[in-house]
C-alpha cells in the first residue's frame, strides 16, 4: 500500500460504539440527543420566514422553529455544521477526501444526481411526517426505547429492502 | 461553555464517527439493502446498544435523570408512513440526512445533491403542512416507551435489545472473532444482564398521593426536601422540611429531590420531584382537585405553571 492511498475504514462495531458514546455525551452534556433533519426544518423555516413572514408564522410546522432565539440559532443547525467539519477532518486525516459522484458500477453521473435529489426529497417528506430521521428519531429515540422510533426503524428498513430490487441498475 | 459551542463539538464527534465507519460512502450504505455490506446495521445497532446501556447505567448511578430526557413522541400512523417514505428515499439516495452531510464534506457530489433534495422535501412538506396536519397529529401515544407498552421492567427491554443485536452481529461476523469485538460483546452482555437482574428501586409516590397524606395528616409522616436552600425558599411542599437525611427518623419518610437521590430503603421518593407537585397539585388539570385538598373556589381554566411562574405570583 502506498503512502498516498486512503486508509481502510474503522471496525464498524468500534465505530458504532464510538457513535453511541457521542450520543451518550449529547444526553449528558446537552440534555438531548443527536439529529439532522431538524436542521433542514429550521433552515426551511428561516428561509420562508425571510421570504413570507406572515405565511411562516401561520404555518404550524415552520412556526415551531421561529420561537425562542429564531431558526438560525437552532441547536441542530450548529450540530450539523459540526458534522460537516468532523466528517471533513476525519477524511483528511485518513486521506479519504476525494471529489467524486459516488454511484453504482453501471450508473452514470446524471441519473445518479437525479436519484440523489429524488431520494433526498422523499427523505425530507418522510422525516417531516415521522418527526425525525435516522439520527434524531432512530438513533436517539431507539436508545431511549421510544416506541415510535422502533416503528420508524422497522418501516424504513422494510421499505428500503422492498425498493432495493427496483434500483438494481443504480447500485449493482 | 455555551450551548451552541457544545452543539458544534458534539456534531464534530458525530461527523467524525460516521466518516470513520465509512458512512459517507453511498455504495456502502446501499450495500445494506443488497445484503453485500452490513456496515449500516452494525454501526447503527452498536451505537443504539452503547447509548442505551450508557443512559440506563448513568441513570441508575444518579449521574443523569432519565425522566428529564426528552423521549421522542410516538404517533403510530405518521411514523409508520413517514418511516416507509423515508426508507424508500434512503435506498434511492444511498445516504440518509446525517450521512449526506458527511459525504458532501468529504468531496462527494452526490452528498450535496441528497442535501439539496432533502431541503426541498422538508420545505415542500412544510409549505403543504396545513393539508397534512390532521394526519401528522393522528394516533398520538405520547412519550411511550417499549417497557411501558409491554408492561415489563426497563432493564428487561435493555437486555432483550442487547441480545437481539448480538445475535444479529454473530451471524454477520466471520470467525474467528477478534479481541476488540469479543471485548465489546462481553461488556454489552454483562451490562445487559445486570440491567435485567432484580434490583431495588426506591419506592415512589405521586404528588397526588402525597397531597392526600398531608391532607389526612398521616401519622408519623415526615417530608424531607433535599433541594438547594434557594429552591426550597422559592417553593416547597407544605409541612416539608429541608434535608439532609442523616439523622431523620420517621415512620413514613418522603424525600423530595432534584433527580436521583440515595434514600433509606423504607423511604418514598416523590415521583417527578417538585415539578410534579406544581403540575398535579398547584395547577391540576381539573381545578376541583385543588379545592378537594386545600379548600377554596376552583379557578376557571388552570394554566400550566412552572416553579418560576409560581415565584412570580408570590405563592
Amino acid at each position: 500500500m502506498s503512502e498516498r492511498s486512503p486508509r481502510p475504514y474503522a471496525d464498524p462495531y468500534l465505530a458504532g460504539a464510538g457513535l453511541g458514546l457521542v450520543l451518550l455525551a449529547a444526553f449528558v452534556f446537552a440534555g438531548r440527543g443527536l439529529g439532522a433533519s431538524g436542521a433542514f426544518g429550521s433552515t426551511a423555516a428561516g428561509v420562508v420566514a425571510a421570504a413570507a413572514p406572515a405565511r411562516a408564522a401561520s404555518n404550524a410546522y415552520f412556526a415551531r422553529y421561529l420561537g425562542g432565539e429564531g431558526p438560525w440559532r437552532e441547536w441542530l443547525l450548529f450540530e450539523l455544521a459540526g458534522v460537516v467539519l468532523g466528517g471533513f477532518v476525519s477524511a483528511l486525516l485518513a486521506r479519504r477526501l476525494q471529489l467524486a459522484i459516488v454511484r453504482g458500477p453501471r450508473a452514470s453521473r446524471l441519473p445518479r444526481a437525479a436519484l440523489a435529489i429524488a431520494g433526498g426529497v422523499l427523505m425530507g417528506v418522510g422525516a417531516v411526517l415521522a418527526r425525525g430521521c435516522t439520527s434524531g428519531l432512530a438513533l436517539t429515540g431507539g436508545a431511549l426505547l421510544a416506541v415510535g422510533s422502533w416503528i420508524f426503524i422497522g418501516a424504513a428498513f422494510a421499505a428500503a429492502y422492498l425498493g432495493a430490487p427496483l434500483l438494481k441498475r443504480a447500485w449493482r | 461553555m455555551s450551548e451552541l459551542a457544545i452543539a458544534v463539538l458534539i456534531g464534530v464527534a458525530f461527523g467524525f464517527a460516521l466518516e470513520r465507519a465509512g458512512l459517507g460512502d453511498a455504495r456502502k450504505l446501499a450495500g445494506q439493502f443488497y445484503f453485500t455490506d452490513f456496515t449500516v446495521l452494525k454501526v447503527m445497532f452498536s451505537a443504539i446498544v452503547t447509548a442505551m446501556l450508557g443512559v440506563y447505567w448513568l441513570s441508575r448511578a444518579g449521574v443523569i435523570d432519565l425522566a428529564s430526557l426528552y423521549v421522542p413522541e410516538t404517533f403510530l400512523l405518521p411514523q409508520l408512513a413517514g418511516g416507509a417514505i423515508f426508507g424508500l428515499g434512503f435506498v434511492i439516495a444511498g445516504l440518509c440526512p446525517g450521512t449526506s452531510c458527511v459525504a458532501a464534506a468529504t468531496g462527494r457530489g452526490d452528498g450535496v445533491f441528497v442535501m439539496l433534495g432533502m431541503f426541498a422535501g422538508v420545505l415542500g412538506t412544510g409549505l403543504a403542512f396545513p393539508a397534512i396536519q390532521s394526519f401528522y397529529e393522528s394516533t398520538p401515544r405520547g412519550s411511550l416507551t417499549l417497557p411501558q407498552l409491554l408492561g415489563v421492567p426497563y432493564g428487561a427491554v435493555v437486555l432483550a435489545i442487547v441480545a437481539v443485536a448480538l445475535i444479529a452481529f454473530a451471524f454477520l461476523t466471520p470467525r474467528p472473532v477478534g479481541a476488540i469485538r469479543r471485548g465489546l460483546a462481553a461488556v454489552a452482555i454483562i451490562a445487559g444482564l445486570l440491567a435485567a437482574a432484580p434490583h431495588r428501586e426506591p419506592r415512589e409516590i405521586t404528588a397526588t398521593e402525597l397531597a392526600t397524606w398531608i391532607h389526612d395528616r398521616k401519622p408519623g409522616l415526615r417530608i424531607v426536601d433535599l433541594r438547594p436552600e434557594e429552591d426550597y425558599a422559592t417553593l416547597h411542599v407544605p409541612r416539608s422540611e429541608r434535608g439532609p437525611l442523616d439523622s431523620v427518623k420517621a415512620e413514613t419518610l418522603v424525600v423530595i429531590a432534584n433527580g436521583k437521590a440515595h434514600v433509606p430503603s423504607d423511604a418514598y421518593v416523590l415521583r417527578g420531584g417538585i415539578q410534579s407537585w406544581v403540575d398535579e397539585i398547584l395547577s391540576p388539570p381539573k381545578s376541583t382537585e385543588l379545592t378537594r385538598y386545600f379548600g377554596g373556589i376552583p379557578r376557571g381554566a388552570a394554566k400550566p405553571t412552572t416553579a418560576t411562574m409560581v415565584r412570580r405570583r408570590g405563592c
